[in-house]
């Protein structure tokens, strides 16, 4: 074994004395072979030439020694690399269009594949990621929905002692001030239920988390740091564990710090004890009913299938339904995979990216295809002159093909230079709301990725002209003198081939581009029954500890928007609990309208005529005129709507179409059950007017029935402010933040966004996808474009001498335009049409991404159709004219 | 030269090369001679198929060589049976004794 590895090291790494050995063998040979014939009576002359002869070819035998050594297709693979880079060298120009070619398709391929990874296939920071779960409520009748548990529900299924899940915990998002340490600063936070760090299985890098008695109510006030805030805040102290920090007003001290990268739920920057209380009960009912606001994730225990958890949630939703009919009838759980969840419905348009650029690739092989095609052509006298000399055919392939690899290598490295730069360019454009922008990077597996597709797409486009190369009749390429001829047809039919695939594929990227285009600029284009111009929007927060009165709110607002619409630069400024468009999370309240009996019995929850879950939103007296929306009958919320007065409701079109159906709204009142339907009459509302119906909760939807509360009535800490500016809307950001300073110096300082800036975010979604899908399709026109015309012309190249005799036989520059032409025609017609069929039958695939657009819209399709025909046709002309302008003396000399 | 002379069956010039290395190392011219008297002039192997098959031999580490003097004194390759090749030898000569036996078998069916 050993002497035999010996031998071919020697034989790899020296060859130039083993090649010098089989000489010297050889040569003995020989030589003993003459001696024995001049013993035999030749003289040494003859004998000579008797041995030569007997020996035939030498080099074939060195050739077959070699191979027997068994390292051949070591020194060939050198060998191929090295012929292969000279001769590329010697055509600058073919080399730097396939390698380009190559490295745009690589390049964006792999850019695009680094954010497929990074989004949808690395894995969270969590332990075992895919053993976490997040919890929903089922509501019969509903199909799946988002919706979470309500806290009875969570505190109900935590206490259970479940087969499947190991833990159960609570998530709530819990935004804080922290004061003290620099600027006041609002940070993002969660209040967590015990065993939430467990659940996910994470470790803190400092101190520990939470024990089970600091979840309880009165229990001390404690909080981890996320290791960014660590770092920013108390620059990476070691000491941090054990200080006290003013959160909202109120001491908290540090228990732990978790480690860099873990920042779940969202953006999360520090952590406290979800304290139970209130509807946090497993025995109450209060609260339990369809009272979705508890995001709870659980572990599987060691070797549950997520089936099987199904099974058990189901089971234990029936056991809550008998243990709690009045609310619980109809009501069951489920489980999904918390990546699942995070990467939700990113992941349609993402592998339909990753289709798309997919398919840029393969015409970019198809183009170097064609080009090496033409290339072979040129080649063909050396390719027979090799093959004469005893070149065998898998030889010559492999020699080809060697060609293509090292321009696939080239393209490859050029192709991962713009990738680095595209995957740069992409994060930046990449659109916050998206999911795991962090883990979005350029690392060993995207280099792999890139380095397999160089391979991939380089032997795609070498092997079948290599083969074609390589399969000519030997006899007839050398007699003819390397001229091609009439083009054999086996020639033509791959060129055709070629033109139809990249035609085909480009009609379907076109039609895909197309498609999303116009949904976004019907998007875009849509009423969204606001007026947005001029609009300052930012967001309020008031701690609880010195705004613990609903008078302090109010008081407080009232205020704020008096001293804001004081300021000459103002129109005027409203404020609303949650801003349309900006934050379009729900927040449903059934209501129901007075006077009118449900049907069903109590309890069952059968939805009906005149009871309807309204999106509610909490508004003070000038929103409706700040944003601009009619007030179509009775009033809007004014002064007069406050503490004491007559409680009143405002609500849009929908909600009046929905629970009114055409009978008159105003003066009708609407019932408040809260959570609680046992209850009865809980609050009861007058409606006192009807305004005009907006998208709040995202261009792309329509409008939702809604209801408007006063915000003096209702007093809510949290508040956007929109401000209606006379000019530009973000000269005001400094008198409002002196205003709020005045007002109270502990608030931190907001984030201003124009309203506009609002709605560009709202939809930065479907224009990173249909910017990129874009500029694949446009990259695709014109590599299919520029691919069809090298084809078609080469084509003409090749029958330059049949149409120089047929000038010289007298047909007319006329015809000669439209034979080319014709012939151009056929091979359109049918990659245009495979590509419609191909079109029809992919955007199906699209139709969850468009907006107001048919995924087989005619107009699209007609217009990429026309367009890209228009394309192929012109790209044909050029070389029709060519070929009507050949001089036949020229064309018959030079052949 | 070369009447009645017979091509070699393909895979027979493996074991003929190990046969003959059996008795002691020998080199490429050597052993083309050796053929030609061991078989009465019925057998000859051109040098074409000669040195392929001893590099062969020599990479799966059958035989294994060695530059020596030559009965005149000059420079020659001898080649050497291993052990290896003794094994082979014997398996080479086995399923060849097989493969006879059955192709008599065969002919002297009428």
């Amino acid at each position: 074994m050993l002497s035999q590895l010996k031998l071919r090291l020697r034989a790899l790494f020296r060859r130039g004395q083993v090649e010098q050995e089989l000489d010297e063998e050889l040569r003995y040979h020989l030589e003993k072979d003459i001696d024995r014939h001049i013993a035999g009576g030749m003289s040494p002359a003859e004998a000579r030439f008797a041995v030569r002869r007997g020996f035939g070819n030498v080099e074939a035998l060195k050739e077959e020694s070699r191979d027997a050594r068994g390292t051949r297709l070591f020194e060939d693979c050198a060998q191929d690399v090295r012929h292969a880079t000279r001769t590329l060298r010697k055509s600058p120009g073919f080399t730097a269009a396939a390698v380009l070619t190559l490295a745009l398709g690589i390049g964006m391929t792999t850019a695009t594949f680094s954010i497929v990874h990074g989004v949808l296939l690395r894995s969270l920071p969590f332990d075992e990621q895919n053993r976490v779960v997040m919890l929903h409520t089922l509501i019969e009748g509903e199909g799946p929905s988002d919706r979470v548990l309500s806290p009875p529900n969570f505190m109900s299924l935590r206490e259970e002692e479940t087969r499947s899940f190991a833990e159960i915990a609570a998530h709530l998002p819990d935004d804080a001030t922290l004061v003290g340490v620099g600027e006041a600063q609002r940070l993002e936070g969660a209040s967590v239920s015990a065993g939430f760090f467990e659940a996910l299985g994470v470790d803190p890098l400092l101190g520990r988390t939470f024990r089970p008695e600091e979840n309880e109510p009165g229990g001390e006030r404690v909080v981890v740091l996320g290791h960014a805030l660590w770092q920013q805040q108390f620059g990476g102290d070691l000491d941090v564990i054990g200080r006290a920090i003013l959160l909202d007003e109120t001491p908290h001290t540090v228990i732990g710090v978790m480690p860099p990268g873990f920042d779940f739920p969202g953006e999360c920057a520090l952590w406290a004890p979800l304290g139970y209380g209130g509807y946090f009960s497993a025995t109450t009912t209060e609260g339990r009913y369809r009272n979705s606001n508890v995001p709870a994730l659980a572990r599987l225990r060691p070797g549950v299938s997520l089936e099987a958890a199904r099974a058990e949630l189901r089971s234990l939703g029936r056991y809550l339904e008998e243990r709690f009919p009045e609310t619980n009838t109809g009501t069951s759980f489920t489980a999904r995979p918390l990546h699942e969840e995070l990467v939700g419905d990113v992941r349609t348009p993402l592998l339909l990216l990753f289709g798309a650029v997919g398919l840029v690739l393969f015409i970019a092989s198809a183009n170097v295809a064609g080009l090496l095609l033409a290339r072979a052509a040129g080649r063909r006298e050396e390719v027979a002159v090799r093959a004469a000399l005893g070149a065998r055919r898998g030889r010559i392939v492999r020699q080809l093909v060697t060609e293509s690899l090292v321009l696939g290598l080239g393209g490859g490295l050029l192709g991962l230079l713009l990738a680095f730069w595209a995957t740069e360019r992409l994060v930046t454009m990449w659109p916050e709301e998206l999911p795991r922008l962090e883990a979005i990077r350029v690392d060993g597996t995207v280099l792999a990725f890139a380095f397999g597709i160089a391979i991939a797409a380089s032997v795609l486009a070498g092997l079948l002209p290599a083969f074609r190369a390589a399969g000519d009749e030997l006899a007839v390429t050398l007699q003819s003198g390397g001229r091609s001829g009439l083009g054999s047809q086996r020639g033509q039919r791959f060129r055709g081939a070629l033109v139809v695939g990249q035609l085909a594929l480009a009609v379907v990227l076109l039609v895909g581009a197309g498609l999303l285009l116009e949904s976004f600029v019907r998007l875009t284009s849509v009423d969204s029954g606001f007026r947005t111009e001029r609009i300052l929007s930012f967001r309020l927060s008031l701690p609880g500890a010195a705004y613990g009165s609903d008078g302090q709110v109010r008081a407080f607002y009232g205020r704020f928007l008096e001293r804001v619409e004081q300021h000459p630069g103002v129109r005027s400024a409203a404020a609303i609990s949650r801003l349309p468009i900006g934050q379009t999370s729900a927040f449903d309240t059934r209501l129901r309208v007075e006077g009118r009996t449900l049907r069903g019995v109590r309890g069952a929850h059968v939805s009906s005529p005149g009871e309807e879950e309204l999106n509610v939103r909490l508004v003070s007296p000038a929103f409706f005129q700040t944003m601009g929306v009619p007030i179509l009958r009775g009033r809007g919320i004014t002064e007069q709507d406050s503490t004491g007065s007559l409680p009143t409701v405002v609500i849009n079109e929908a909600a009046a179409e929905r629970l009114f159906a055409g009978e008159d709204p105003l003066g009708r009142r609407l019932l408040d059950f809260g959570y609680d339907p046992i209850e009865e009459a809980a609050y009861a509302f007058t409606i006192v007017g009807v305004v005009g119906d907006v998208r709040s909760r995202g261009l792309e939807r329509e409008p939702e029935p809604e209801a408007y509360f006063a915000h003096a009535q209702v007093p809510l800490s949290s508040m956007s402010i929109v401000v209606r500016a006379a000019g530009d809307p973000l000269a005001l950001t400094s008198t409002i933040r002196r205003e709020l300073k005045a007002l109270d110096p502990n608030l931190p300082a907001p984030e201003f966004r124009t309203f506009e800036q609002v709605l560009a975010d709202s939809v930065s979604r479907p224009r990173f996808f249909t910017t990129l899908l874009s500029l694949f399709s446009a990259v695709a026109l014109i590599l299919a474009a520029v691919g069809i015309f090298g084809l078609l012309s080469f084509a003409v190249a090749q029958r330059t001498h049949e149409i120089g005799i047929r000038i010289a036989l007298g047909a007319s520059p006329r015809t000669l335009v439209e034979t080319v032409v014709r012939e151009a025609l056929v091979l359109v017609v049918i990659g245009l049409s495979l590509g419609t069929g191909g079109a029809l039958a992919l955007t199906r695939l699209l139709e969850s991404q468009l907006f107001d657009v048919s995924a087989t819209d005619p107009v699209t399709f007609a217009g990429v159709v026309l367009v890209l025909g228009a394309v192929a046709l012109l790209a044909s002309l050029v070389p029709a004219w060519r070929a009507a302008t050949v001089d036949p003396l020229v064309a018959l000399r030079t052949e | 030269m070369g009447k009645n002379k017979t091509d070699l069956l393909a895979g027979t010039l493996d074991l003929i090369v190990l046969k003959l290395l059996q008795s002691g190392p020998a080199n490429g011219w050597d052993i083309t001679q050796r053929i030609q008297v061991l078989s009465q002039d019925i057998l000859s192997v051109n040098y074409g198929s000669l040195y392929p098959a001893l590099h062969r031999l020599e990479a799966r580490g059958w035989i294994s060589s060695k530059w020596g003097a030559s009965e005149n004194n000059r420079r020659a390759k001898f080649y050497a049976l291993t052990t290896a090749g003794r094994r082979q030898l014997a398996a080479e000569r086995e399923t060849w004794e097989r493969f006879s036996t059955a192709l008599e078998l065969i002919l002297q069916t009428r």
